[in-house]
């Protein structure tokens, strides 16, 4: 089953490498326990962009379904590593973020690589 | 245009007319709607610090808005008609008109009002908060509990940003939560049409028509997101082929042409257009040498979606089961094993997570199924009470919803006339309406109906303007002219019309935070109605009652009764301005009768005033020190 999808565009890619940029600077200050607007403004960031954004394109969605949907996706991808941790008794949200983040960092590198 | 005069002698005499500006190249100048956005925005600006939240009445928020924000409002909807009328179609200047709309409408509460609005958003808080601090659940407290993944995500993003608190921000969720749900909007619209002005005119309805207001801090706005996103994937990427034959070839043979036939279209409708067509248009229209969609990571996806549906909110995985299954039970999209998939995700968390809730309101649950006009006319019927003109916005908002579905069955309408079967779109407009057939939702089901049908209503209410490509017809100018500058007049009083009591002010909140400050654990708070901002925290720590009916029966020795009645030592009965508002709105309780029965109340000898300001009043009562 498959369906031809559109091509990916020039822009998807800088976003989704400037979400991850933010994800990252976020869990330093998140692991760094440094409050303020910054630390809360990059993981809201990535948090409602970064793992969709960059599940959509490694799913090969076009550029603007991709980002599109991004915000869905990722909030989901966030809720289900939150719920788990919860339902498991080892909550930890800065895990949860982490794990996301190096997950997101994985999927832009497949997504970089697939293009090279 | 000079214009020479006839000789009459030695002489010629020139005649110089002033230039005519030239109407039609002024309407066709894409100048035009930015101007008009310009001029909207400053007078919305402008009108903004002389808004009085405080004067309002029963009208609700337009009560104490100045003429100069619906001025505001009136341009930006012409200058939205200019734009998607416009003879060269700019995308980005309707994108910036959506966006204005948004903002001047969807962000005013937040910039004009004291506090976060909606006591439910305080009791949301409080989830967040008890689920957050405890890392356990208490269904027996509250049934939504049992249905906690949006808290939890909520509770995550709070604690990872470093947020301390949550309250000053959820004024601008409806503000987000909307632009959002564009994105998500978009793509469906795209798998629709690929008609560029159709779908921008959508969206720009989409929000013009989202008077219900359940975009705020709530699992059912994250659910509305993730509804969207479910059906954008389905309906683009999981489509059946054109020309499939089921249950659409049969609605066509029986339905539709003749219905076709009435409207002298008979050739037309010999040559409906299978909506499936425009879908795979839009998905295949730039295709050269583009790489294929993962679809079976697409499906996973769509289940991650449903099982956080089906984990966040009781209602919609219902909504989305329905309009799956109804698409592909009209084989619009493929995988036909979707719905079992989602009803065994659905059945599992009910059977599983669920059951303190099951257990205790099977009964309640059941009772409504198959009643679905019953459970209509209470949805309606109960509403329209209260104060006449919380009944005037009442009759506004029911002929406001009316008038939506009416112009998008009148899109369906003229869409058939030119041969087009949105059949995906109908289908997931509809499907909402079986929700009257199962449940009362606490007489709020035709809200719920409204909202879940109106991405796709929108879409269809589009289309009755412009049911075709091609050059638009004065009449649907003239008419999208007039429809648009009457939903945003109405749209505000609609969204807004119970903001009297829906609005809280700082000294309410000054009192909830006080009361919170001294309350024992175990105590019990006891209150009029739910309507005050109480509830933000330490939910599982205090037990709640109210006394709205001994106050609406103008009864202070049964307050009094009640408040000897709690099941704790202690006992803090919590007035503010917001409960009077709420009596006075929905039950025309006046402030006399209010201050009569809290008059007899506080002449109680157990009874101590710890707190007093002007929209606030704090009694404590300890038992064995109550008197008799």
């Amino acid at each position: 089953m498959t369906v031809t999808a559109t091509r990916h565009g020039q822009l998807g890619l800088p976003v989704a490498v400037a979400a991850c940029a933010l994800g990252v600077l976020g869990l330093l200050l998140a692991v760094a326990g440094i409050d303020g607007p910054v630390r809360t403004v990059a993981v809201l960031a990535f948090s409602v962009v970064g793992p969709g954004l960059t599940l959509n394109r490694a799913l090969r969605l076009d550029d603007a379904t991709a980002a599109l949907l991004a915000a869905p996706v990722s909030l989901a991808l966030a809720a289900a590593g939150a719920a788990a941790a919860f339902y498991a008794g080892a909550w930890s949200p800065v895990v949860v973020y982490g794990a996301l983040v190096a997950g997101a960092l994985v999927l832009l590198a497949v997504d970089v690589i697939r293009r090279r | 245009m000079p214009e020479t005069a006839p000789r009459t002698g030695a002489a010629a005499i020139t005649i110089t007319r002033p230039t005519r500006v030239d109407a039609r190249a002024l309407l066709a100048s894409p100048w035009l709607p930015w101007a008009l956005q310009l001029v909207a925005l400053v007078l919305w600006v402008t009108a903004l610090p002389h808004v009085r939240v405080d004067a309002m009445t029963d009208l609700g928020l337009v009560s104490v808005l100045p003429a100069r924000v619906f001025a505001a409002l009136v341009l930006l909807a012409l200058a939205m008609v200019a734009a998607v009328t416009a003879p060269t179609f700019r995308p980005a200047t309707i994108a910036a008109n959506v966006a204005l709309f948004l903002v001047m409408v969807y962000a005013l509460p937040a910039l004009v009002e004291e506090a976060p609005r909606f006591s439910t958003t305080y009791v949301h808080l409080g989830f967040i908060e008890t689920i957050e601090r405890r890392l356990e659940l208490f269904p027996q407290i509250d049934a939504r509990f049992e249905w906690p993944v949006f808290f939890i995500l909520a509770g995550y993003l709070r604690d990872v940003a470093g947020i301390a608190d949550l309250a000053p921000l959820t004024p601008w969720v409806p503000l987000l939560s909307n632009v959002l749900y564009l994105g998500a909007l978009a793509v469906l619209l795209r798998s629709f049409t690929t008609d560029a002005r159709l779908r921008w005119l959508a969206c720009w309805l989409f929000v013009a028509t989202n008077w219900i207001g359940q975009d705020y801090l709530s699992p059912q706005g994250f659910n509305i997101l993730l509804y969207l996103a479910i059906a954008s994937l389905v309906v683009r990427f999981f489509r059946a082929r054109a020309g499939d034959r089921g249950a659409v070839a049969a609605i066509r043979e029986r339905l539709v042409r003749p219905a076709a036939a009435r409207f002298g279209a008979v050739r037309r409708a010999l040559r409906l257009r299978d909506d499936r067509r425009d879908a795979a248009a839009a998905v295949g229209r730039r295709t050269a040498a583009a790489p294929v969609a993962n679809l079976p990571g697409l499906l996973l996806v769509v289940v991650l979606l449903y099982t956080i549906s089906t984990a966040s909110h009781q209602l919609t995985p219902f909504v989305i089961l329905g309009g799956v299954t109804a698409l592909v039970g009209f084989r619009r999209i493929t995988p036909r094993g979707l719905p079992l998939l989602l009803g065994l995700i659905l059945g599992a968390w009910l059977s599983y997570m669920a059951t303190t809730y099951l257990a205790g309101h099977l009964p309640a649950i059941v009772r409504d199924i198959g009643r679905a006009d019953a459970v209509a006319t209470a949805s309606v019927a109960e509403r329209i009470a209260g104060s006449a003109e919380h009944q005037a916005v009442v009759w506004l908002r029911l002929l406001f919803s009316l008038g939506v579905w009416l112009l998008a069955a009148l899109g369906v309408l003229r869409r058939l006339r030119t041969g087009r079967l949105d059949l995906s779109a109908i289908l997931l407009a509809g499907v909402p309406f079986l929700a009257l057939g199962l449940q009362s939702y606490g007489g709020e089901i035709l809200l719920r109906v409204y909202l879940f049908a109106l991405p796709f209503v929108a879409f269809l209410a589009a289309a009755a303007f412009r049911p075709r490509r091609g050059r638009w017809h004065p009449l649907d100018v003239g008419s999208l002219a007039a429809v648009a500058v009457a939903l945003a007049i109405l749209l505000p009083i609609a969204r807004y019309g119970n903001e009297r009591a829906d609005a809280f002010t700082h000294a309410e909140l000054a009192a909830a935070e006080l009361l919170y400050a001294r309350a024992e654990p175990g105590s019990t708070i006891v209150t009029v109605n739910h309507n005050a901002p109480i509830g933000y925290r330490d939910l599982e720590r205090y037990q709640y009652m109210r006394v709205h009916d001994q106050v609406l029966d103008g009864d202070g020795a049964a307050v009094v009764d009640e408040l000897h009645a709690v099941d704790s030592d202690v006992t803090y009965l919590f007035l503010s301005r917001g409960q009077l508002a709420y009596e006075s709105l929905f039950y025309e309780l006046d402030a006399g009768t209010w201050d009569d029965v809290f008059a007899e109340v506080a002449a109680h000898p157990g009874l101590e005033l710890v707190h007093e300001s002007t929209d606030a009043r704090i009694y404590r009562m300890q038992l064995g020190e109550a008197g008799s």
